[in-house]
């Protein structure tokens, strides 16, 4: 199913003017930075605010003169939102029983659901007794149990501890990999719509400023923000696992270590990203922990005030974000050597397949 | 979390205690044991206890159904006038009873307002009967079931109903479903305050419907008709109301005062 | 502390104070304090009281009214009357003998009257009519003066049965039934006819008691023993005993005890 949505929509004090295409199966990442107008396009899509004008389209069929609860959208929130006076299980067969379904039936339905995505809850507990990461499995679960034609996910991770989050994602990623209507997914943190999205469309101040694969945004990104998102070092590969626990995330331009939350048994696919500012610059070769050291040839720097970027082109290419000070103490230029490191610890690691998703892991 | 109470508040607090057991304590002290038979035996109280259960919950059941709907019309429509409204009906508060009484004698009595109407085209009465001492209950208790439910929908997330929008759920649905589970806690702490205000209303009750053994004559206003003729009667009555209302807050327990 | 919650306790404490202050700090009169049925009300109120402040300067008397049972109670418990006057001779004897008066002497008569609304709803023009079906009766409750004295009427004219079934409220005092009948609310009351004399008689319509059937109400008053003002108080009961006293009370309906 397709989603084709162009409309403006007021809130607060600016519009936000947005049209997004999103094909059968495939995730569009909303990326911005806060106050953007993000959350105001989900609500938009899910009918819980009025457009000033525009269509909004499910596979040709206009939705947006219906109220929200005859969309066939399921929608994550990123404060879940679970009703409190329900129990997890009930929660999840909410919208079944909204359309009228018997209970026994939707609490069987429901129940397999969170059995999928939330093994470690119990589906009698009342939200209020599970962890962050955990409620946002059940709202997911409550999300699709619907069976919706346009999933919508609203900074799903964002109050999520971090431990929890990389498994979330990895879960989310396995449930768009499997959903056959169009997702689209609201994030402030590049990582998320990095890791999940198949295209990204950027929305600064109520406007799209640029939308495409994640690889042509790097590739020329076009607005200051978008510079920055890019400067998130994503590695795409196969993680072969290493004796000590560790892992090598083997990519097309090298290999890195990496620490992934579990014991991996074999190799598996994966998606790492790692940020600028743990990448650290040498003038020679590094004695020490670091398990990750890049040789490299300078192929950009950026100065920006305090700060500077620096892309480095080596096994794999790397950005680094390091102080302007330092850029002139290593006496950085184009096509100068370098030598960059960086921890294991510090690449985030998301497993892209099904399977690889053990039950034991937390949150 | 608990801790150690400063002593001017602890002082201050047991003087707070003592000024309100005290009255009791004193009914206790007074109260003619022996004649405990005879008083509670007798056609008068044992109606009067009867009268005043039915009175009080019919109401309470009342001030819950014209109530609650009151109360969302004031949380979360956009007529305009709210506040006005919302003061209007927080008046019965703060009025004296009687005056309260007084108003109702004027719009529902025989030769009132529309008292008048009611009785010329359908014969109906609303004075000196059972009706009417609903009635002036039900005038002095709805205030405290608008209040404690218009609090509760404010605090209730607004984006509840909109993810239960957007999970599918018609209005209606959202409403029964969601809104008012979430409401339950402070809908009880309201119906009991109600209950409570009910069960002790006297001015307007004796103003409005009058006082009449079996028909309109509740347990207060028993106690005021005992109290000169037959003291020791009368402090047994009280005593009745008085057990009869920890009965029901000890039931309700923490939850008038718990938000959740 | 911001300005306007300072505000708010000092308007408490100002609320407070004045309520506490003597109002006449600058004189002082001396208080004197009448318990008196509610039937006095508008007599004493209007005419003996004010008189009686006239010719004692620096007097000033406090009334308070209420169902003579109700008082009787009030004064066995509480004290602070100097003066009781009843409107039956059963509530001065509660008083005499707990705690005691003296001087005690009857100083009017009150007879009963049916009262109606201008209207007359109930269709009432004898006493018999009271105990016509569905007529809306109110009286004073038993162990108030006026209300024993009518249920005596309705027992001496032989309808106490039929028209007890017609009783739709009993009343705390007369002033109640008054009320309740001049407002339209009630077909008929019985009250006193000095109650019909005064400004309510407006709003009420009269039935006559036959003589023979009619009950006549004695009042008496007294000092009531300690007393702060025992003097005053004696002076009280002269001055309502006196031939100006008399013809206050003949012209708000009262009868002479002679």
């Amino acid at each position: 199913m397709t989603l084709h949505a162009a409309f403006t929509a007021r809130r607060g004090d600016f519009d936000v003017i947005a049209e997004l295409d999103v094909a059968d199966g495939e995730t569009l990442a909303v990326l911005g930075p806060n106050g953007a107008g993000k959350s105001t396009v989900v609500d938009v899509l899910a009918g819980t605010l009025a457009p000033s004008g525009g269509t909004i389209e499910i596979d040709g069929e206009r939705v947006d003169t219906l109220p929200a609860e005859r969309r066939a959208i399921g929608v994550c929130f990123q404060d879940d939102l679970l009703f409190p006076h329900l129990s997890a299980l009930e929660n999840v067969a909410f919208p079944l029983r909204a359309r009228g379904e018997a209970r026994s039936q939707t609490h069987v339905r429901a129940a397999a659901l969170l059995a999928r995505l939330a093994p470690t809850v119990d589906p009698r507990t009342s939200p209020s007794m599970l962890s962050g990461g955990e409620r946002q499995r059940v709202a997911l679960a409550r999300a699709l149990a619907p069976e919706p034609r346009l999933l919508l996910l609203d900074e799903p991770f964002a109050n999520v501890d971090v431990s929890a989050r990389t498994a979330l994602r990895a879960l989310v990623r396995e449930v768009t990999a499997g959903f056959d209507g169009a997702t689209v997914l609201v994030a402030h943190d590049p990582i998320d719509a990095l890791t999940l999205a198949d295209r990204v469309t950027l929305l600064e101040a109520g406007r799209q400023t640029q939308t495409g694969t994640p690889e042509e945004i790097r590739a020329a990104p076009g607005s200051v923000y978008a510079a920055d998102l890019v400067g998130v070092n994503l590695f795409t590969g196969v993680l072969e696992p290493l004796p000590d626990g560790a892992a090598r995330l083997v990519t097309a331009r090298g290999a890195i270590i990496v620490a992934p939350q579990t014991r991996l048994d074999r190799i598996v696919p994966a998606v790492a990203t790692l940020k600028p500012i743990d990448v650290a610059l040498h003038a020679a070769e590094p004695e020490g922990s670091p398990r990750n050291v890049v040789h490299g040839r300078v192929e950009e720097i950026a100065i920006d005030g305090e700060r500077a970027r620096i892309r480095v082109d080596g096994e794999p290419p790397l950005t680094a974000e390091i102080t302007a000070g330092s850029v002139a103490r290593l006496r950085l230029t184009r096509g100068a050597d370098v030598w960059a490191s960086f921890k294991a610890v510090e690449v985030s690691v998301v497993l892209t397949e099904e399977e690889a998703v053990p039950g034991t892991l937390s949150g | 979390m608990r801790g150690r109470t400063p002593l001017p508040l602890a002082i201050l607090a047991a003087l707070g205690a003592v000024f309100v057991v005290l009255p009791l304590l004193a009914l206790v002290i007074r109260a003619p044991w022996g004649d405990l038979g005879s008083a509670l035996s007798g056609a008068g109280a044992s109606t009067a206890l009867r009268l005043s259960v039915e009175v009080s919950l019919a109401a309470t059941m009342l001030s819950l159904i014209l109530g609650v709907p009151l109360a969302w019309v004031l949380a979360r429509s956009s007529i305009p006038g709210r506040s006005v409204l919302r003061a209007v009906v927080i008046v019965p508060l703060v009025l004296p009873p009687v005056v309260g009484g007084i108003g109702l004698l004027a719009a529902l009595g025989r030769g009132g307002v529309v008292g008048r109407w009611l009785f010329e085209a359908f014969g109906l009465q609303l004075t000196f009967t059972m009706w009417g001492a609903i009635a002036a209950t039900t005038f002095v208790s709805m205030p405290l079931v608008v209040l404690a439910t218009e609090a509760g929908l404010r605090s209730i997330d607004p984006r509840f109903e909109r993810a239960a929008a957007a999970m599918g759920a018609r209005p209606g649905y959202a409403i029964r479903r969601v809104v008012l589970p979430m409401l339950a806690p402070q809908l009880a702490a309201g119906a009991v305050l109600a209950w409570a205000r009910a069960l002790g209303e006297f001015g307007a009750t004796i103003t409005f419907a009058g006082n009449l053994a079996g028909r309109t004559q509740t347990l207060p206003l028993a106690v005021y008709e005992a109290r000169v003729t037959d003291p020791g009667g009368a402090i047994l009555l009280s005593l009745l109301l008085v057990v009869l209302s920890i009965v029901v807050l000890v039931v309700m327990r923490g939850r008038i005062t718990a938000a959740r | 502390m911001r300005r306007g919650t300072a505000l708010v306790p000092a308007l408490m404490l100002a609320v407070t104070l004045s309520a506490c202050s003597d109002t006449s700090t600058l004189a002082s009169p001396t208080e004197l304090t009448v318990f008196a049925a509610s039937s006095l009300t508008a007599v004493f109120t209007d005419e003996v009281g004010p008189a009686f402040e006239a010719a004692n300067p620096g007097v000033k008397v406090v009334f308070n009214f209420g169902a003579s049972d109700s008082l009787a109670g009030q004064i066995q418990s509480e004290g602070s009357a100097d003066v009781f006057a009843s409107a039956s001779g059963t509530w001065m004897d509660a008083v005499a003998e707990d705690p005691g008066v003296t001087g005690r002497t009857d100083f009017a008569r009150n007879r009963l009257v049916i009262v109606t609304p201008v209207e007359d709803p109930g269709g009432i023009s004898t006493i018999d009519d009271l105990a016509n079906p569905d007529v809306q009766l109110v009286l004073a409750a038993e162990g108030v003066p006026v209300g024993d004295y009518a249920r005596q009427a309705l027992e001496g004219a032989g309808i106490l049965a039929g028209a007890e079934a017609n009783v739709v409220s009993n009343e705390e005092d007369n002033a109640s039934v008054v009320a309740k009948v001049a407002a339209g609310e009630a077909d008929a009351g019985i009250v006193y006819e000095s109650d019909v004399s005064g400004p309510a008689g407006n709003d009420l319509r009269a039935v006559e008691i036959p003589a023979d059937v009619n009950v006549t109400a004695t009042y008496p008053i007294a000092v009531v023993a300690g007393a702060a003002e025992q003097a005053l108080a004696a002076g009280f009961v002269d001055y309502v005993t006196s031939a100006e006293g008399q013809a206050s009370l003949e012209s708000y309906g009262f009868r002479p005890v002679t």
